[in-house]
Parts: C-alpha cells; sequence; structure tokens
C-alpha cells in the first residue's frame, strides 16, 4: 500500500511538475508570427532578425513612422524591449493565447492585449 | 638760262646773217641758181662750225614780193655727239629768207622782212659734260664775225617756224623734252643784245621728261610780248594756255586739267629771279591769282614769296588737286560745299624734295564734313580758318570760327587743327547744343540716352586717337575739358533706366589729369532729383545725387571696368519687390576691377553709410535704425549661375539703435548694436545685442556654409554661437524661428489637423550649437534661473543638451530632443533630473507628471525624480498617446502623505497601524510608461514598524489596477490588497500577499530576481545622465 502511495505521490508530483511548465498548444505556432499583423487600427510587425515596429494609424502615424522594438518568443512568453531614443527601455512582457498563419492574440499579467490578424 | 638765251640768239642772228649774205650776193652776182648755192656752201664755214648740207638755193621774187629773197631747200646741220639721239642738228626743209638791203647797206640796219623755217627738225643735246650740238655757230672768239663788228639793229618783221618738231635732251637732269607741231610766230628787233620780240608759239603736243616731273600738254599756246635786255632782264607778259595738261610730281597734280596761265613778269637772268605782278592762273574754272618773287637758284631750287587768292572754289573738286598723299590721310573723310582762300602766301623753296609754305585764309559756305566712322556728317559747315600748310613738315590749321551742325547738335568750335596731312590732330573748344540723342552711335548699342545738353568742351587729341577711342572706349588718349548741362535726361542700358530733369556732368579726360593714378575718364554727376530702374522690380529716388568717379576700360562689358565712384546723397528712396528703403545722407562708395583672373570677370567693393535708415519687406518686416554701415564687396565668376557662387559676395553689416518687427511677433526686436561681417562661406557675429520682447541676448560667432546650404538645402549651414542673457523668454523666440527652412510640404496642412495649428518647426539643413549662459528664462510655465548649457538645432532636430538650470522647486537638468518631420507628427524626448524636488511643486510645474504618475499626488516632501520620455504629438502639441515610452525613477525620504483619506483606507484595511502620522520613511519607485498604460514595477514602502511593497498599473483613462503586500509588520498576518477601478471610485480588496519574499534576498524567486533587475536597470540608466 505504501508502495502504491509512493508511486500516486510521485505520478501526481510528476503531473502538477508538467502543469507548472509553460506548455505549447495547439493554438500557438511560434513559427506564424513573423509578418505584419492589425487589431484595428494597431499595427505591428515582427522581422525575423527579432526586431519589430508598432503604429496606430488613429494617431496618424504610418509604418514608416513606426516605433522598433525587440522581441523574443519563449514558449507562449512574448517579450518585448521598447528601447526609446533618450536611452531607456520599456520591458513587456505578454502570453500568447493564439498565434497561426492568420491571427494572432497576446495578453499582459492585466489582461490587456490585442487579438491581430495578419495583414496580407 | 642767260647762256642758252645767248645761244639761241647768236644762232638765229648767224643764220639770218647767212641768209642775208645770201641774199647779197643773190643780188651782186648770181645769175643762176647753181652759182648761187655754190656760193652759200662757200661761205657757210665762215658761220658755220659743224657740216651744212645744203639742197637748192634760189633767188623768191614772188613768195618775198616786193622784196627780193632767198629760199633754200633742206638744209641741214650735222653735228653728231655721243649719246644724242640724232646726228642732225637742225633739218629745215624750206628756209625762205627776204631783207631789206638798201637797210642794210645805208643804214646798218638789218631787216628781215621774212624768214620761214618749214617742217624743221631741231635735235637740242647737252651731254653729260655740259656740251650741246648747239655750238656750232661762230662766235667773235672763233670768227671773224665778232659781236663787236656786228652791230647791225636787227628787224624782224615775220619770223616764221612752221610744223616743226623740237627735241632737246639734256644727260645731265636727265630731261627729255618734245615739241610737236610747232608753229612759232615772231616779230621784234635785236640789237645790242637787247630784244623786243613778240612771240607766239603752238604746239599741238608738248611733253616734258624728268625724273620727279613728267609733264604732257596738247594744243599746248604760248605768247610773250615784252622785251629781253642785254640777254639779262626779261620784261614782259607771257601768257599760256592748253585745255589738256597732266603733270605728275612723282604723283598726279594736274590730269587732264585746263590751264591758263597769264604772267606779267619781270625776270633777271643774272640772278634769275623774277616779279609776278597780278599773275593768274587759271585751272579749269579755278582762279589763282598771284602776286610775289620767284627766284630759280643754282640748284635748279624755286624760291617763291607770292601773294595768292582764288575764287570760290567747290570743295570736291579741290580734294582732287590734292597730292595723292593729303588725298590718302584724309581717306576717312569726305568733302563737300564752297572753299575760298583769301590772303594767301606761298613762300619757300619749290624742289624735288621741298615744298613751300602755304599759309591762307579759308571761309567755306554751307560745306559738309563727313567722317566715316562718325554716325553723322557735320552739314552748314560754315569756316574761317587760317591754313598752314607746310607740306615738309606739318601743317596746321587756326580755327577762328567754325559753325555747324550735327544731325540735330549745333557745333560752335574754335582752336587748332594741326599736322593735316599726317595725323590730325585738335585742339579744340567747342561749345554745342546737344540733343543726347545725337551721342547714340558713340555709345554701346546697349545704351540708350536722351535729353538735352549745353556743353562746354575743351579738348586736344588726335583724329586717329579719337577714332580708335571711340572703337575701344579707351580714353586716356584724348585730353578733355568738358562740361554738360542736360536737362530731362534719360538713360538706359539694357535692364537699367535713369532719369533726371536736370542733370549737370564734369568731364576730364584723363582722370590722371584730375586725381594722380586714375586712369580713364572723370565725371562728376550732380543732380536734385534722379530716379533708377533695374528691370521691373527696382526702383530708386535719389535726391541730391552727386557722383565722382573715375572709369576706364568700359568697351566690351561691365566686368572690365574699372571704376571708383564716390556718391553721396540727401534721401534715397530705394524700391526693391517687396523691399522698401528709405535712407537719410546716404554715401556710396563703388570701387570695381576686372579680375587678375580671366574667367572670373569683375571684383567690386562697395561702402554704404547712412545715417537714419527706415526699410520694410511687405508687411513681413520693417527695419528702422539711427544708423547702418555696410562694406561689401563681390567677386564676379563666370562660370557660375547662382547668385552667391557667382558672386561670392562680403559684407560687414554695423547697424546700431535699430527696431525691427516682424510680421506674426507682437513684440518689437531692438537692436542697440548688431555687427556681423557675412561672406559666401561664414557670417561671423561679432559682439552684437538684441532685445527681443521681454528677452535680451547678446550673440557672438560664427555661421559657415551659408552658399552650400542655399545651393542645396541637403547641405547643412552650421554655426557656433554664445548666446548670453539677463533673461530671455523662451516662447518669444521659437516663434521668432519657427518654421525657418522647412519644405511647404511639412507644413501643409492635413485633413486630420486643426488648420489653426501653428506648431514650431525645427529649421532643415542647419546644423547650429549655442553656447546659453542665461540668468533667468521662462519657458511655458517654467522659471529658470542660472540656465546654462548647449542647443543644437541641427537638420530639423533642436536638442537642448544637459541644460542645468534652477529654480525655487529644484535643481534641474534637463536634455530635451524637439523634432518636426511634419506639423502633425512632432517628436518630443526629454531626459529631465529633478534633485531635491518638492513633488508639490513639482507637479505644480509640471502638471502632466500627475497624469503619469498620479500616485505622486498622495505625497509631499523632498525627492529625486529622472524620468526619459518621448513621445510623438499632434500640431497642437497633444500627445500621440499610442507612441508613449517613458521610464521614470522617484526616490523620497520622510514623506508626507496629502491624501490622507485613501491612506486611511488602505492602512486600516491592511491592520496597519500608523498612529494618525502619515509618514513614508522612504520611496524608491520605477515606473514606465507604454502608450496610455503607466506601470509601476513592485517598490518597498516603509512607514514605521511597517513595510509594504506595491505595484500595480494605471491607465491614462483614470482606471488603475494596484496591489499592496505587507511584508513586515510587528503582527503575525502578511495581508494584501487589491486596489481597482477609477481613481474616483476605487475599490479595496483583501487578496493573498504577493511580494512577501521580494526584499527577502534568501527567499527570492527567479522573478523576484528579474524583477529587481528590472528595476535596477532602469534606475541605473536613468541616473548615469545625470552630471
Amino acid at each position: 500500500m505504501k508502495k502504491y502511495l509512493s508511486i500516486i505521490i510521485g505520478c501526481l508530483m510528476l503531473a502538477f511538475a508538467t502543469s507548472c511548465d509553460p506548455v505549447e498548444t495547439n493554438d500557438v505556432d511560434p513559427n506564424q508570427i513573423f509578418g505584419k499583423w492589425h487589431d484595428g487600427t494597431v499595427y505591428e510587425r515582427y522581422d525575423a532578425d527579432g526586431t519589430g515596429a508598432t503604429w496606430d494609424t488613429a494617431d496618424d502615424v504610418t509604418e514608416e513612422e513606426a516605433q522598433t522594438f525587440s522581441w523574443s518568443l519563449n514558449g507562449t512568453r512574448l517579450a518585448q524591449e521598447h528601447h526609446g531614443e533618450m536611452s531607456f527601455v520599456v520591458y513587456k512582457e505578454y502570453n500568447v493565447t493564439k498565434l497561426d498563419a492568420y491571427s494572432f492574440s497576446y495578453e499582459d499579467d492585466y489582461g490587456f492585449g490585442y487579438s491581430f490578424v495578419r495583414v496580407n | 638760262m642767260k647762256k642758252a638765251l645767248k645761244i639761241i640768239g647768236i644762232s638765229l642772228a648767224s643764220i639770218i646773217v647767212l641768209a642775208i649774205i645770201a641774199v647779197v650776193i643773190a643780188f651782186s652776182v648770181v645769175t643762176s641758181s647753181n652759182k648761187l648755192t655754190n656760193l652759200v656752201k662757200k661761205y657757210v664755214p665762215e658761220f658755220v662750225t659743224c657740216e651744212v648740207q645744203l639742197g637748192k638755193a634760189d633767188l623768191t621774187i614772188f613768195k618775198t614780193f616786193p622784196n627780193i629773197g632767198v629760199e633754200i631747200d633742206n638744209v641741214a646741220l650735222i653735228n653728231p655727239m655721243q649719246g644724242s639721239p640724232s646726228d642732225t642738228l637742225a633739218n629745215i626743209e624750206k628756209l625762205i629768207v627776204s631783207a631789206d638791203l638798201k637797210k642794210f647797206w645805208k643804214e646798218d640796219e638789218i631787216v628781215v622782212r621774212k624768214c620761214v623755217l618749214e617742217n624743221a627738225f631741231v635735235n637740242l643735246y647737252t651731254d653729260e659734260n655740259g656740251n650741246s650740238n648747239l655750238n656750232v655757230f661762230k662766235t667773235s672768239e672763233d670768227s671773224d664775225t665778232t659781236a663787236s663788228s656786228f652791230n647791225y639793229l636787227v628787224n624782224l618783221e615775220e619770223v616764221k617756224l612752221k610744223d616743226s618738231k623740237v627735241i632737246y635732251t639734256d644727260s645731265r637732269s636727265a630731261m627729255k623734252a618734245n615739241v610737236e607741231g610747232l608753229n612759232l610766230d615772231v616779230k621784234g628787233n635785236f640789237k645790242d643784245n637787247d630784244i623786243d620780240a613778240i612771240l607766239a608759239l603752238n604746239s599741238e603736243n608738248v611733253t616734258l621728261d624728268m625724273p620727279s616731273i613728267v609733264l604732257n600738254s596738247k594744243t599746248l599756246s604760248l605768247d610773250f610780248d615784252g622785251n629781253v635786255n642785254g640777254f639779262n632782264q626779261i620784261d614782259g607778259t607771257l601768257k599760256l594756255a592748253t585745255p589738256d595738261i597732266c603733270l605728275n610730281l612723282g604723283e598726279d597734280y594736274l590730269k587732264n586739267d585746263a590751264l591758263n596761265l597769264t604772267l606779267p613778269l619781270h625776270f633777271c637772268l643774272d640772278n634769275m629771279s623774277g616779279t609776278l605782278n597780278k599773275a593768274q592762273i587759271a585751272l579749269n574754272n579755278y582762279l589763282i591769282n598771284l602776286d610775289g618773287d620767284v627766284e630759280i637758284a643754282d640748284n635748279s631750287d624755286i624760291n617763291m614769296d607770292l601773294d595768292l587768292s582764288t575764287n570760290t572754289l567747290i570743295v570736291e573738286d579741290v580734294m582732287t588737286y590734292l597730292p595723292q598723299s593729303v588725298v590718302e590721310s584724309l581717306s576717312d573723310l569726305e568733302f563737300a560745299g564752297k572753299l575760298s582762300v583769301t590772303e594767301a602766301q606761298v613762300k619757300g623753296t619749290f624742289n624735288d624734295s621741298l615744298m613751300p609754305l602755304i599759309t591762307a585764309k579759308v571761309l567755306t559756305d554751307k560745306a559738309s564734313v563727313n567722317i566715316s566712322s562718325l554716325p553723322y556728317p557735320f552739314t552748314d559747315v560754315d569756316l574761317e580758318a587760317l591754313l598752314d600748310l607746310n607740306l615738309n613738315e606739318k601743317s596746321n590749321v587756326e580755327v577762328s570760327q567754325l559753325t555747324a551742325k550735327f544731325h540735330d547738335t549745333k557745333l560752335n568750335v574754335s582752336g587748332f587743327v594741326n599736322d593735316l596731312t599726317d595725323n590730325l590732330n585738335f585742339d579744340l573748344n567747342a561749345k554745342a547744343d546737344l540733343p543726347m540723342a545725337d551721342i547714340k552711335g558713340f555709345l554701346p548699342k546697349n545704351v540708350k540716352v536722351q535729353g538735352r545738353t549745353d556743353v562746354n568742351l575743351d579738348a586736344k587729341f588726335t583724329l586717329d586717337d579719337l577714332m580708335k577711342s571711340l572703337d575701344d572706349y579707351n580714353l586716356n588718349r584724348l585730353t578733355a575739358n568738358g562740361t554738360l548741362k542736360i536737362k530731362n535726361f534719360a538713360f538706359d542700358m539694357d535692364t537699367i533706366h535713369a532719369s533726371a530733369p536736370k542733370l549737370d556732368v564734369d568731364l576730364i579726360l584723363p582722370a590722371s589729369r584730375k586725381i594722380k593714378g586714375r586712369k580713364g575718364a572723370y565725371v562728376a554727376l550732380a543732380s536734385g532729383d534722379l530716379t533708377a530702374q533695374v528691370g521691373k522690380d527696382m526702383n530708386a529716388k535719389l535726391k541730391g545725387f552727386a557722383l565722382n568717379a573715375t572709369a576706364d576700360d568700359f568697351a566690351d562689358a561691365v566686368e572690365k571696368i574699372n571704376l571708383n565712384a564716390d556718391l553721396n546723397l540727401s534721401q534715397l528712396d530705394f524700391v526693391y519687390d517687396t523691399i522698401k528703403v528709405n535712407a537719410n545722407s546716404p554715401a556710396i562708395t563703388l570701387v570695381t576691377t576686372p579680375s587678375k583672373q580671366k574667367s572670373k570677370g569683375l571684383d567690386a567693393r562697395v561702402i554704404f553709410n547712412s545715417k537714419q535708415l527706415d526699410g520694410n519687406m511687405g508687411k513681413a518686416y520693417l527695419l528702422n535704425t539711427e544708423s547702418l554701415k555696410v562694406t561689401a564687396a563681390a567677386h564676379q565668376n563666370k562660370n557660375k549661375e547662382d547668385f552667391l557662387n557667382k558672386w561670392n559676395p562680403e559684407a560687414d553689416f554695423s547697424l546700431k539703435n535699430a527696431e525691427v518687427q516682424v510680421d506674426g511677433i507682437a513684440e518689437t526686436i531692438y537692436i542697440p548694436n548688431i555687427d556681423f561681417l557675412f561672406d559666401s562661406h561664414e557670417l561671423g557675429f561679432k559682439k552684437s545685442t538684441i532685445k527681443i520682447g521681454q528677452s535680451d541676448m547678446s550673440l557672438e560667432g560664427n555661421v559657415v556654409g551659408i552658399k552650400e546650404w542655399i545651393a542645396d538645402n541637403n547641405n547643412l549651414m552650421k554655426g557656433e554661437m554664445q548666446l548670453t542673457s539677463n533673461f530671455i523668454n523662451l516662447n518669444e523666440i521659437m516663434d521668432l524661428t519657427s518654421g525657418l527652412g522647412s519644405d511647404p510640404d511639412t507644413l501643409a496642412v492635413q485633413e486630420t489637423e486643426n488648420k489653426e495649428d501653428n506648431p514650431f518647426i525645427v529649421p532643415k539643413g542647419i546644423d547650429f550649437y549655442f553656447g546659453i549662459k542665461t540668468k533667468k528664462a521662462i519657458y511655458d510655465n517654467f522659471d529658470l534661473n542660472n540656465l546654462g548649457g548647449q542647443m543644437t538645432v541641427k537638420d530639423g532636430t533642436l536638442v537642448l543638451q544637459e541644460i542645468g538650470f534652477t529654480n525655487k522647486a529644484a535643481e534641474m537638468q534637463l536634455t530635451a530632443m524637439y523634432r518636426s518631420p511634419r506639423k502633425n507628427h512632432l517628436f518630443l524626448g526629454m531626459d529631465f533630473h529633478l534633485l531635491n524636488v518638492k513633488i508639490n511643486d513639482l507637479l505644480t510645474m509640471i502638471p502632466y507628471i500627475d497624469t503619469v504618475v498620479p500616485m505622486l499626488h498622495t505625497f509631499d516632501g523632498e525627492a529625486e525624480f529622472h524620468i526619459a520620455a518621448e513621445t510623438y504629438l499632434k500640431s497642437n502639441y497633444q500627445p500621440k498617446v499610442s507612441t508613449m515610452r517613458a521610464a521614470a525613477d522617484i526616490e523620497g525620504q520622510n514623506l508626507t502623505v496629502r491624501d490622507i483619506t485613501t491612506m486611511t483606507k488602505i492602512t486600516d484595511m491592511l491592520d496597519v497601524s500608523v498612529n494618525g502620522e502619515y509618514k513614508i520613511d522612504s520611496l524608491d519607485v520605477q515606473l514606465t510608461v507604454f502608450k496610455d498604460q503607466v506601470d509601476l514595477y513592485p517598490f518597498l514602502i516603509s512607514i514605521g514598524k511597517y513595510k509594504a511593497v506595491a505595484s500595480g498599473r494605471q491607465n491614462l483613462d483614470q482606471t488603475c489596477s494596484y496591489h499592496i503586500s505587507v511584508t513586515d509588520s510587528p503582527l503575525p498576518t502578511r495581508l494584501g490588497l487589491d486596489i481597482t477601478g477609477n481613481l474616483n471610485n476605487l475599490k479595496f480588496s483583501l487578496a493573498p500577499c504577493k511580494y512577501k519574499n521580494l526584499y527577502r534576498p534568501e527567499r527570492r524567486s527567479d522573478t523576484d530576481n528579474m524583477t529587481l533587475e528590472i528595476k535596477k536597470k532602469i534606475a541605473d540608466s536613468l541616473k548615469d545622465n545625470v552630471l
């Protein structure tokens, strides 16, 4: 009995351990992030060299005037570093909830996020 | 001459005596022709030394009736001489002589009733030694028939030479004379070497050929009525007439002209001198009256002292009689009209190389002179002049008075014209009533003048120099003093027009006579009122105009001119396009010289000095100054097109006590003094002071690259200026410079913008550095003390670099960047450090911080605040929220809590006891701004025995989501609190303690470490910029 209890406890621990790590789901395909996305007037572009850009046409900003950032995608954790011209950095982290060829969604710890669709 | 006359006389006498002897013999003994012939042959050698050939000699009754004469056929005198054209001296085909024998026998008088020589040929020859073939008649020395024994009175009643030919050759002078068709009729008497004769000669053709004289006359008649005494003194009247005579003395003097001479003369053969009394020479229709003396010297020189006058001459005809050399020297001149010569004298020697001096008073009547290089002929020329014609040296004319017309110009001239036959040399005073249009032909084609002027000109010049100067405009050859008083003056050259109701001109040539070392022309212009225009846009009114100038080398183009000009005005009103300038008593000095490098063109230097000066550029700029001095220079480069590269201008401006008004700027700009040096490469400000509104500035420094910037706006104009001030209102300064140099497209108003917005547009194409040192300044709501630092404006970007200043709230350091790529997309970035700032004052100074970090208004006290932020702005300076990025660090000690209500709510819920003392022992906050989200990284708050960690998000819509964890408390519980909702309606709810281990190093998780590392990075990067 003690042996079975030990096996059950071990399985539970393994199960918990597994559930605590980020898990790639079928909804997130990291290879699909590259390209240009938009959610309404908000646009984001992810380039293969780890840089990207964001602009909002509602504020009369064009892609040529977009602000750049660097990014990394580790599992579903999307990290953005926005380097300002005045020598400062704004760090942002998001949890990607969906990423495929057509749609891309993420949100931060406060529940704020975007649901993009790819711009052809 | 005298000897020749003697020889001729003796020869003639010998022939006559010979004939008389024949007659005597015939009457006494001869009864037949043969006997008579033989007798003549027998006695001829008694009189003639050469061979004599005789044909038949016979008595004649009928041909000499009522006297009996002798007729001899074919009389020939043969006297060969080497060099003679013929060995025959004379050949007379028929000789008829009859004499009055009664008179011969009884009265010792030889009366030749008739002596006719028909078809005679006479060959006279003199060799180089002076031996003549005519020396064949025996004289007293070689014959018994001596002069002393020949004391007969010879009375010639009829001596004729018919259809004869005479040739004369003189080897000494290489002279050849030929007289053909000669008929001679002589009447007179001869005794004791005295001849009283009437001679009539005519010839079909006479030629005379000498080395320097060729004469040919057809149908020549010569009559002489007079006497010859002692073979020496000739008195009588000689008349010569020919309808066709040619005379060449090296060049043609007469050519197929009709010549009539009437010479009452008294001539002495001993000294070969004579007197003409009322002699007259008629050449064609022109008469020359002669009185005076003539002498022929031993060397054949002819010395003359004659008075001379003419009838009215037609000038064109007279010109044809002038020597060719004279005609050629006057080839550029055409004369016409009437001319008369009076009171003339011909005095001097005439020979192969000399001409006598001729003086004469010359009068013309409505003559005309056309000089080929002048645009108009001189007409109505009435001249009274004294001619001094010396063909050996120089011939001169003294012009007593000359009136003429030159197109519409009336001329009155007096003076001298020298060297007539070579290079006409004028020394004249000319007065003229001159319509300015008449000098059009003397000016370059692109120059027109109008008006009417009174001219008074003293001038010295040669015609050659005048012609050259009119051709190449080099006036240094001419000498002149002139005054022109011009009415209704107008001048046009290309696009330049000038006019004046009255203009006085003084002219001096060459300029060196007025100013040492100057060349060309000196001109002084004076006008009370002069207007000038250049093109359609530039106009100037000049009052009290006085110009003194020297100009040289203005033949080809403006850039060749050597010009020194001093212009003084009592008033200048100048308009160029929208620019208007009114100057009081301005003075301008202009010097232009051609560049030493041909490709460069003109070098010019201008000094402008004015007292009171007002100017404006439309309504945009108004200027009023107490004094303005500009020293400018230009160096032309003809290979360049644009203004700066073509002229390479330099200018030194000095302005004192000026006021400038700029449209759009309410404040007047006061300039106590400004002094700057401008050239195409650099604008250099010497110590200059300006007052703009509330601001005062002293500026010093340089701006370079102006030419490159104007040529191409992609190039940068660079400036390095030091700006010191007691007070600056930066708001006014930004208004002053807004929009300079920007592309109009950048400024175009787009539909999304508010058209009324007028944001500050940073100038492009410039790289300016300002070193700033200001005691006090204001910007927006800031009061800035001891402001110092650097400001750069570089190609559309304005940077305030490490500007340090203090105000009542803090010591501050600001680095800011502002760009204006387009009107509705303005970039603002700043790196702002406030040390020892009072939070309340900070929020008052920069209310926007309260929006970004609303929790700040909860506290009060001194803190350090470091923030780096950037955002794009709309045209109304409102931030584009989607572009907002910022990071901030706030550190404080011993802060008090202002929002006690909220703090009480929090402490109550967290079971924190503060006993009514709401003080924050320490605060260390890092936050970032991204778009509308302000994220506060977890930070520690110490309140007495309690410590708490707070974090959260603040949105610009006033919503928030905060969490506070109590980490240190005397109580055993560690509570957490979530604060959510709108700032005006917060919701508080207890929650698990989220950060209980964040500040416990031994228990921190990786996430905690990462959070603290980011906080440190943010704080360190911000503080790194503090000086």
